[in-house]
């Protein structure tokens, strides 16, 4: 089950998701980020401590994401990301791109 | 939309409306018949009741009378009283008062007593008529009955000049005297010929009566009648309990005349029909349960009138709702399915021509594999694939050329249809660009920077892509954030170490790495795509890498699907399965 949850802070956003990001969850989020970034034009931070799973559709969400902060001006950084996920960053390439700290 | 379709859609709702509607109605006459049957029988008990109780009272008081008129007259055989010349003489204006007086002051029950007698029968009035009475309200005053009407020629006493009879009842409403109606009880006196000589009239208060007749009501404004042979009447249904007066006006009997008539008709039409019955009577546009029953003895009936929409009201009133609620009930249910069958049918027919492009779809995908794998003696290449729905985001190739095998398994983001046609994209650039070069990061630099020429949607594709040289053994390969890859060797089986490349279609002039080793002969590289590792059992745990490793020191790609389909079962398949093996056989002799 996929849950998100969207904070406003002094720099911009922090978003936190948590469970499996899988396509279906993906699609959803797509719907809830297209009203909040255009918005923003401001530092997206995104919190996955809790998330279990991501899948490919979840990675393109995340470099929409990306794409969409970098077009207003901002950056994009991926916090508490878990030793799981961040294999899955790596083998597809993804861990710098998604600023991993 | 279809004829029979456009019939279906409305004559079924049309028809099941008027079955049921009939249904109702049904069920409704059946129960009206019921209720008028009920009331019916309430009716004619209550009426035997009253009749019962009224001829008590009439008789006891008959009797009185008989006694007061014993007393001055003689009683015949045939029970008529005669006044003979002989009794005419001790009878004076003065001592008929007196009877009367002292009658009234015995009797207080009766209003009031008359005495009637034609010029020249009573003795002292030889030249007059006599017509006196006392009321009980005051028995020490006489009246003189010729001062308010003429007695002689009222319907009252002519009735026994017509007719020879010891007595008769007679209901009354003199509104000039009375508040109340009244019944008159006449014992006829007759000479020793049968002409009429005079009367005496009893006259006694029905209020108590009302009594009777008020719970005898079945419902309001259902007037009970008395009825003479006469045709005169009392409405005794208003008859007022306790105060007050009556509220509809009645008949006078002593002048013959109509005061007003209320249902004259009814009552004309319950005399005509005859004695005892029951009967429904239309008058304009309603209709009207009549009940007709004769007092025996007394030549009086008893006539009750209910509306026939006092007795249905309730009953329409619920009919009425039935009707309502099954028209309402019936009209929901047909919107319902109409609903329900226009979307089924729209979303029927909308998959049917999604699922048919998707079909046209799959067949063009099944263009961009390989149609079969090349066979060289210097290697051996096998694949399976399976995707999760008719079309998929999986790819896999391999081709030879000048003495170059390619071998390339990929992975676009997502499934269905968009992520079909994102590798059918990256499939054409990759055929494209192996025919001009055989250097795997030239080749992905290509592809790479067309794709993200127009990517707006990140959909991203991970790719492993190896040239493997024939002669030599030597495998240079470069991988877009793909799976790694298992290497076999005689040392079992590992996966590769992998330099990092970003997935194509995401940054563009992206420069990708490309990496190289040697295969020995009997060497194997398994590519596979995530739809293998993360295959998910029905308890949701996943195929894993481990798993996959354990068992590719023994099988090839296929037996690798049975495993996962074992380990799947009940479980659909969530994302496209892409394996490929490439086994080098060394330099062939």
């Amino acid at each position: 089950m996929f849950k998100n949850t969207i904070e406003h802070t002094d720099n911009g956003l922090l978003i936190k998701f948590s469970g499996d990001l899988d396509t279906l969850a993906a699609k959803d989020l797509a719907d809830e980020f297209d009203a909040v970034l255009p918005q923003c034009g401001c530092d997206v931070v995104i919190d996955l401590s809790d998330l279990k799973y991501i899948s490919s559709g979840g990675l393109r969400q995340l470099l929409i994401v990306r794409k969409a902060v970098r077009s207003l001006g901002g950056t994009m950084t991926t916090i508490g990301v878990s030793a799981d996920i961040l294999q899955i960053f790596r083998l597809s390439g993804f861990d710098e791109m998604f600023g991993v700290k | 939309m279809k004829k029979s379709r456009l019939l279906r859609l409305f004559l079924v709702p049309v028809l099941t409306l008027a079955i049921s509607i009939a249904a109702i109605e049904v069920c409704i006459s059946v129960a009206e018949r019921r209720i008028v049957q009920m009331i019916d029988e309430e009716v004619i008990l209550g009426r035997d009741n009253l009749s019962y109780s009224l001829k008590q009272y009439i008789e006891s008081a008959a009797s009185i009378e008989y006694g007061f008129a014993s007393s001055f007259c003689s009683l015949d055989s045939s029970g008529v009283f005669r006044l003979l010349k002989s009794e005419r003489r001790g009878l004076t204006p003065d001592i008929a008062y007196e009877k009367m007086r002292s009658f009234l002051s015995v009797y207080p029950d009766f209003d009031a007593a008359y005495m009637i007698f034609e010029k020249g029968i009573l003795a002292e009035c030889d030249d007059d008529s006599f017509a006196g009475g006392i009321w009980s309200s005051d028995i020490n005053t006489w009246i003189d009955l010729r001062e308010y009407f003429d007695p002689f020629n009222s319907k009252l006493y002519r009735r026994g000049i017509d007719t020879l009879c010891s007595n008769y009842y007679s209901p009354i409403m003199d509104l000039s005297v009375d508040d109340s109606p009244s019944s008159v009880h006449v014992i006829p006196i007759y000479d020793d010929k049968d002409g009429l000589v005079g009367e005496i009239w009893f006259k006694y208060n029905l209020e108590w009566s009302g009594t009777f007749f008020s719970s005898f009501r079945q419902c309001q404004d259902s007037p009970v009648f008395l009825v003479d042979q006469d045709v005169c009447k009392v409405d005794m249904s208003n008859i007022p309990n306790s105060a007050g007066k009556p509220v509809l006006p009645l008949i006078d009997s002593l002048s013959g005349g109509a005061v007003s008539t209320l249902d004259d008709y009814f009552i004309t039409e319950a005399i005509y029909y005859g004695i005892e019955r029951t009967f429904t009577l239309k008058r304009g546009r309603e209709r009207y349960r009549v009940y007709v029953s004769e007092l025996e003895g007394h030549n009086l009936s008893f006539v009750q009138i209910l509306s026939e929409s006092q007795i249905y009201k309730s009953i329409n009133e619920f009919k009425c709702v039935l009707l309502l609620l099954s028209v309402i009930a019936i009209l929901a249910v047909f919107l319902l399915s109409t609903l329900s069958f226009r979307k089924l049918y729209e979303s029927e027919s909308e998959n049917i021509s999604v699922h048919r492009e998707m079909k046209i779809a799959s067949g063009l995908q099944e263009h961009l594999l390989p149609p079969s794998l090349p066979e060289v003696p210097e290697a051996r290449v096998e694949a399976v694939q399976r995707q999760a729905q008719l079309v998929g985001g999986d790819l896999y190739d391999c081709r030879v050329r000048r003495g170059k095998m390619l071998v390339c398994v990929g992975d676009v983001s997502g499934k269905g249809m968009p992520a079909c046609m994102y590798m059918s994209m990256v499939s054409s650039h990759l055929r494209a660009q192996f025919e001009t070069t055989s250097d795997p990061s030239a080749i992905m630099n290509s592809i790479n920077d067309a794709i993200c020429d127009r990517n707006a949607t990140m959909m991203f594709c991970t790719m492993f892509l190896g040239v493997l040289d024939l002669q030599t053994g030597e495998l240079e390969f470069c991988n877009a954030g793909h799976d790694r890859p298992a290497l076999g060797t005689s040392e079992g089986w590992s996966f590769l170490e992998m330099v990092k490349n970003v997935p194509i279609g995401i940054e563009p002039g992206f420069n990708f790495v490309s990496q190289k080793l040697t295969l020995a002969p009997s060497d194997s590289l398994f590519i596979y795509t995530d739809g293998v590792t993360e295959a998910r059992s029905s308890t949701g745990d996943l195929y894993g890498e481990a798993r996959l490793l354990d068992l590719l020191g023994h099988y090839g790609p296929s037996s690798v699907l049975s495993d996962i389909d074992k380990f799947s079962i009940d479980a659909p398949q969530a994302d496209d399965i892409t394996m490929l093996r490439l086994t080098f056989k060394g330099k062939s002799e």
